[in-house]
């Protein structure tokens, strides 16, 4: 059976300052959930394009990896001293926008009343 | 139905991997396959809503890569009640029409013309992958979202087998009742990876798997690794990539390939292609896996095919105010119809499947193969069916006789 051509993806498809949907919104109320309940520290400089697509996608990297590499730090036994500060590595992409950063969720808890649009 | 462990391609089964896509329904994405498999549940051409102006619009093999569906069409409780029973506010008794995806549609932008592309679809050869894999393999022709909402709740199925009374995305999984399916095979000395794309796109399971149980992660180049050194997981879960983003690791621009609008199909269809070939070009592998690739929900896309009830996940209950209707919901009917493909070389070519399922077959069928006997899970989880009975054929179909797909830089 001859191997199935797969289509190529055009690069003007790509679009990193795409508006975040709703999805990716609450991915990021969760994140920043974590963030107030752990303490972690979040450079200033990764909320600033947080509403586009590939500003939050920094800020999710920032997030997932501090708070992955904290747990298993503890894991281990070493428990962390205070709060970790996340940093951005330097951004090369210009801010198009004014700058519009999430409320961060401090102590979110359970509810069952809706939140924003899903 | 109890699995019947004597057939040999549950005998050599080692690996489950699924892979969950994003917000397209059956219809939308194998409604076209009819015209090639008459047995495949998709659409003849007659199928229609009704418009805001009362004219009855048909489904049309319009849909394309991008753009069209801008904004993102509503898959919230209350939408989704207006897509299946015609009315946001109520659902049972009122009859489970389909008739209301237009006008959902129309109330974002109040643009008649617009909301029709709700209705269309994809004609096979726009999909080559996801129709190729449906012809060879097995198609699932009921398998529905959990519920009828969007995909955080719907997820949760798949990772715990139930949303702990959710219908919405303000889900914090911590201090619940039962565990993960990664918890259960740990516990059990099984292996388990739940693989994200990058850490830019992470995972949708945040507050309690990413919080607590960080070890259980890794990336897509990590379960492409796995593949190529024979040290794939026990179970894998594969979340596509969310956004389009510069790659953390410096490789470049990174193209979001979970198919949600307003993402482009075609790298999902990249995607998919490189999951399946990752299994299927290790002939050891090829042989001992089965693969499910599915869609957490419908994203608000017209499906034909009314969701049926099902047992209540007992005792959990969505209160009006998290509906968002005028009715509690006690997670006794299901979601919209999503795609759901069954890959193996023990599945016999064009195989179509017509039991029930949900996404808490997911552990369900995970459960019941590694671990047997299985007791504190949910209501809906000890009710779903199983999946893996379609690995059916008496021997291994031969390596030229599967499919191999060449993707495009």
């Amino acid at each position: 059976m001859q191997p199935i051509k797969v289509q190529a993806v055009p690069r003007t498809s790509f679009n990193k300052h795409r508006r975040v949907s709703d999805l990716l919104s609450s991915q990021l109320r969760h994140l920043q959930h974590v963030v107030a309940k752990q303490g972690i520290e979040i450079d200033p400089e990764l909320l600033l394009e947080i509403q586009t697509e590939g500003g939050a996608a920094r800020y999710i990297a920032a997030v997932t990896r501090a708070v992955r590499e904290r747990r298993l730090t503890m894991n281990k036994g070493t428990v962390a001293a205070g709060p970790r500060l996340v940093s951005s590595p330097a951004m090369k992409t210009p801010l198009d926008t004014a700058a519009e950063g999430l409320a961060i969720a401090a102590g979110a808890e359970e509810t069952d009343a809706p939140g924003s649009k899903p | 139905m109890p699995l019947d462990r004597t057939l040999p391609g549950i005998q050599q089964l080692k690996h489950v991997v699924v892979l969950m896509m994003e917000n397209r329904s059956f219809d939308h994405m194998l409604g076209g396959l009819r015209s090639l498999s008459p047995a495949i549940d998709g659409l003849t051409g007659q199928e229609s809503n009704p418009d805001t102006t009362g004219a009855l619009i048909n489904v049309q093999p319009l849909a394309q890569y991008q753009s069209q569906l801008d904004p993102d069409p509503s898959h919230d409780f209350a939408a989704v009640n207006l897509q299946i029973f015609g009315d946001p506010s109520q659902g049972p008794p009122l009859p489970a029409t389909m008739q209301g995806f237009i006008k959902s549609y129309y109330n974002q932008q109040q643009d008649v013309a617009h909301s029709a592309n709700i209705l269309y679809y994809f004609p096979p050869d726009k999909l080559p992958v996801l129709t190729t894999l449906a012809m060879e393999f097995a198609v699932f022709n009921r398998w529905f979202a959990s519920i009828p909402g969007p995909t955080i709740c719907n997820r949760a199925f798949a990772h715990y087998g139930t949303s702990f009374g959710q219908v919405n995305m303000d889900v914090f999984y911590e201090g619940k009742p039962y565990k993960s399916i990664y918890e259960r095979m740990l516990a059990a000395g099984h292996t388990c990876k739940l693989f994200y794309y990058d850490e830019a796109s992470s995972t949708m399971e945040v507050v309690n798997l990413l919080q607590n149980e960080p070890a259980i992660f890794g990336t897509f180049k990590d379960f492409l690794n796995a593949c190529s050194s024979n040290a794939l997981p026990d179970y894998c879960f594969i979340e596509p990539n969310y956004t389009d983003h510069d790659s953390p690791d410096g490789d470049g621009e990174v193209a979001a390939c979970d198919q949600h609008p307003d993402h482009d199909v075609r790298a999902g269809e990249q995607f998919i292609a490189t999951v399946y070939n990752a299994v299927r070009n290790n002939a050891s592998l090829w042989s001992s896996t089965a693969l499910l690739v599915v869609y957490d929900e419908h994203g608000g896309i017209y499906d034909h095919v009314p969701p049926p009830a099902c047992a209540p996940d007992t005792p959990f209950v969505a209160q009006r105010a998290a509906t968002g209707t005028q009715d509690a919901f006690a997670f006794d009917r299901l979601g919209v119809r999503v795609p759901a493909i069954l890959i193996s070389p023990w599945v016999e070519k064009g195989s179509v499947i017509n039991d029930v399922y949900d996404h808490a077959s997911i552990p369900a069928t995970v459960t019941d193969f590694f671990l047997g006997a299985y007791d504190p899970r949910s209501a809906r989880e000890h009710t779903a069916n199983t999946f893996l009975g379609g690995l059916s054929l008496a021997a291994q179909r031969p390596d030229d006789d599967c499919p191999t797909f060449d993707i495009g830089s």
